[in-house]
C-alpha cells in the first residue's frame, strides 16, 4: 500500500516521459531526468490493515492489494490542488509550469501573493509557488468555469 | 564504456606533461571528446564515458597527486579550498558555515550523500551541463561540434533564460554562482605555468573555438579556490528550487550576500543559477538594491529587474516567476532582522 501510494505520488507529482517529437528519442531514459519520489518527497503514509482473509485464493488467506492505492492518489492530489488554489490541472505530472500556467488563467487573489514568500530554506518542491488556505467557494467556481471542472 | 588506460603520477607537474596529449576536442568535429583527462572524484566524468559522450583514451589519477590540495586553509588573503576538497567537506566545515554559509548551503544541497563524498571542488566546476540533448549520443548537438543547438526548437524547459545561443544549456554547478556572489577566484596551473582568475572570467559562455563552459586550457589543473574575507555583517544565501526535494539539479538557484547599513542595502551580490550556460550575476537587481532602504517593495523590485527583458524558450518560461520568487525569498531571508521592524 505504501509502496503504491509512493507510486501514485510520483505519477501525480514529478514523472514524465519526455520525448523529442522530431526524431522520437527519448530525451529522459534515466533515474536522474525521469524523477521518482526520494525518500525526503514521500510524507508519512497511513496504513490501516483491514482484517478479512480471503480462505478461498490460497491457503494462506493473503489478498493482492499492491496496486490498488496507486489509482485513487494522482486524483486526490489533483482534487487537494484544486481546493487550494481553485484551478484543475488536467494533465499529470501537476508539474510547477503547469501549475503556474494555469495560476496565470486564474490569478489567485492578490492577498495570497505575500504567501509565496512564507516556508523555509530548503523546501525545493515548495519553492515556486505555496499553496494558499483559499477554499473556492464549490458552486460558485463551478458557475463561472463552466466546462472545466 | 570504452577502454582506456589508467595513469598514476605523483607530482602536479607530472600529471600536467601528460594532460592533453592526443587531445581533440569537439571544435575539431570530433566525437567523442578524447584524449588524456585528469580523474578526482569522476562522478561527471564516468557519466559521461557511460553515456559515449567522452572517451578518453587515458585517465590520469590527480587523487594523489602531491601538491594538490584536498583541505581548506586560512589564509591571509581568505579561505583557500583545494580542488580535491569535497562537497561534504564544503558542506560541514564550521569555518565555511560561520563566515559564507551560501556555500555550505549550495553544497549541501547539491547532489546526494554519496555523490558529495566523492565530488571535488575543482571537477564540480568542470562539470559539463546535464542538458538532455548534449547526454544523449544518439542526437547530434552544437556543444559537441554539431551545427546547432536541438533544444531550441525542442524540449527546453530546462534550459537557458539568458545567454542562450549557440547552446542553450544551463550550468549545473550548484557551487560556481555562490563562489561568483563570494567573488572567489580559481587558481590554474598547466604546462605554461600557474594562473589566477576571478570565478567571472573562469566561466565565460562557449564559443565556436571553445565549446566549453569555462577558460580552462587542456593541459590545465585546477589548484585551488581563494574567497576572499567579506566585509563584516555581509550575509548569504542559498536557495535553490528543484522538482523534488533532493537529488535534482536546479530548476533556477540564488546565490546572495548582502550587507545593510542599518536598513540601508551598501553591498549586494546576487547571482542565478541554473539559468544560462554559466552562473549568471543579476547586475540589474544589485543596482536596484545598492543604496535603496531593505523594504519588500524594494526586493520585488529588484527581482523584477533581474528578469526584464528576458525572452524565454517555448517551455522554459516559468523560470521567470520562479527566479523573482526566489531572489524575493532570499532577500527577505537574508535582511529578516532589519525588514521586521519597517
Amino acid at each position: 500500500v505504501i509502496g503504491a501510494v509512493t507510486q501514485g505520488l510520483g505519477f501525480a507529482l514529478t514523472e514524465e516521459r519526455v520525448v523529442d517529437t522530431r526524431n522520437g528519442v527519448v530525451l529522459n531514459a534515466n533515474l536522474e531526468e525521469y524523477k521518482v519520489p526520494t525518500v525526503l518527497d514521500v510524507p508519512f503514509i497511513v496504513h490501516a490493515p483491514v482484517d478479512l482473509p480471503d480462505s478461498e485464493a490460497n491457503h494462506t488467506g493473503a489478498k493482492g492489494i499492491g496496486e490498488p492505492p496507486l489509482v485513487p492518489t494522482a486524483p486526490a492530489i489533483a482534487n487537494a490542488l484544486f481546493d487550494a488554489i481553485g484551478v484543475r490541472i488536467r494533465h499529470a505530472p501537476l508539474s510547477r509550469p503547469r501549475l503556474l500556467e494555469a495560476l496565470a488563467e486564474h490569478p489567485l487573489p492578490s492577498q495570497h501573493s505575500s504567501l509565496l514568500l512564507e516556508g523555509r530554506y530548503g523546501e525545493g518542491a515548495a519553492i515556486a509557488v505555496t499553496p494558499a488556505p483559499h477554499a473556492p467557494k464549490r458552486a460558485e467556481d463551478r458557475k463561472g468555469q463552466g466546462g472545466r471542472v | 564504456m570504452r577502454p582506456f588506460e589508467y595513469m598514476n603520477p605523483l607530482t602536479v607537474d607530472e600529471a600536467i606533461s601528460l594532460l592533453g596529449l592526443n587531445g581533440h576536442d569537439y571544435e575539431r568535429g570530433m566525437r567523442p571528446l578524447a584524449g588524456v583527462h585528469p580523474l578526482a572524484g569522476g562522478t561527471d566524468l564516468l557519466t559521461l564515458m557511460k553515456a559515449d559522450i567522452a572517451a578518453p583514451s587515458h585517465l590520469v589519477n590527480i587523487k594523489r597527486l602531491s601538491g594538490l590540495p584536498k583541505d581548506i586553509e586560512e589564509t591571509s588573503q581568505g579561505l583557500l579550498l583545494g580542488a580535491l576538497t569535497t562537497l561534504t567537506d564544503i558542506e560541514t566545515h564550521p569555518v565555511i558555515q560561520q563566515r559564507c554559509p551560501l556555500l555550505a548551503q549550495a553544497a549541501a544541497v547539491a547532489a546526494t550523500p554519496q555523490l558529495r563524498n566523492m565530488a571535488t571542488l575543482g571537477g564540480n566546476l568542470l562539470q559539463r551541463p546535464r542538458c538532455w540533448y548534449f547526454r544523449n549520443h544518439l542526437l547530434p548537438c552544437w556543444l559537441k561540434g554539431g551545427t546547432e543547438c536541438p533544444a531550441h526548437d525542442g524540449a527546453n524547459r530546462f534550459h537557458a533564460l539568458f545567454g542562450g545561443g549557440p547552446c542553450y544549456a544551463v550550468h549545473p554547478s550548484d557551487l560556481a554562482p555562490a563562489l561568483l556572489a563570494l567573488d572567489a577566484q580559481v587558481r590554474l596551473r598547466g604546462r605554461g605555468g600557474t594562473r589566477t582568475l576571478p570565478v567571472a572570467e573562469f566561466f565565460s559562455l562557449p564559443t565556436v573555438d571553445r565549446r566549453h563552459e569555462t577558460e580552462i586550457k587542456r593541459d590545465e589543473l585546477v589548484l585551488s579556490v581563494l574567497i576572499p574575507r567579506s566585509p563584516e555583517g555581509t550575509r548569504s544565501v542559498y536557495l535553490k528550487a528543484m522538482d523534488r526535494k533532493v537529488w535534482a539539479f536546479a530548476l533556477v538557484a540564488v546565490a546572495a550576500a548582502v550587507r545593510l547599513d542599518g536598513r540601508r542595502v551598501v553591498d549586494a551580490r546576487l547571482v542565478l543559477g541554473g539559468v544560462a550556460p554559466i552562473p549568471w550575476r543579476a547586475s540589474a537587481a544589485e543596482h536596484v538594491l545598492l543604496g535603496a532602504k531593505a523594504t519588500d517593495e524594494l526586493f520585488a523590485g529588484a527581482a523584477e529587474a533581474a528578469l526584464s527583458g528576458v525572452e524565454p524558450l517555448r517551455h522554459n518560461a516559468y523560470k521567470g516567476p520562479l527566479a523573482q520568487n526566489l531572489i524575493r525569498r532570499a532577500l527577505t531571508t537574508i535582511t529578516q532582522r532589519e525588514v521586521a521592524g519597517v
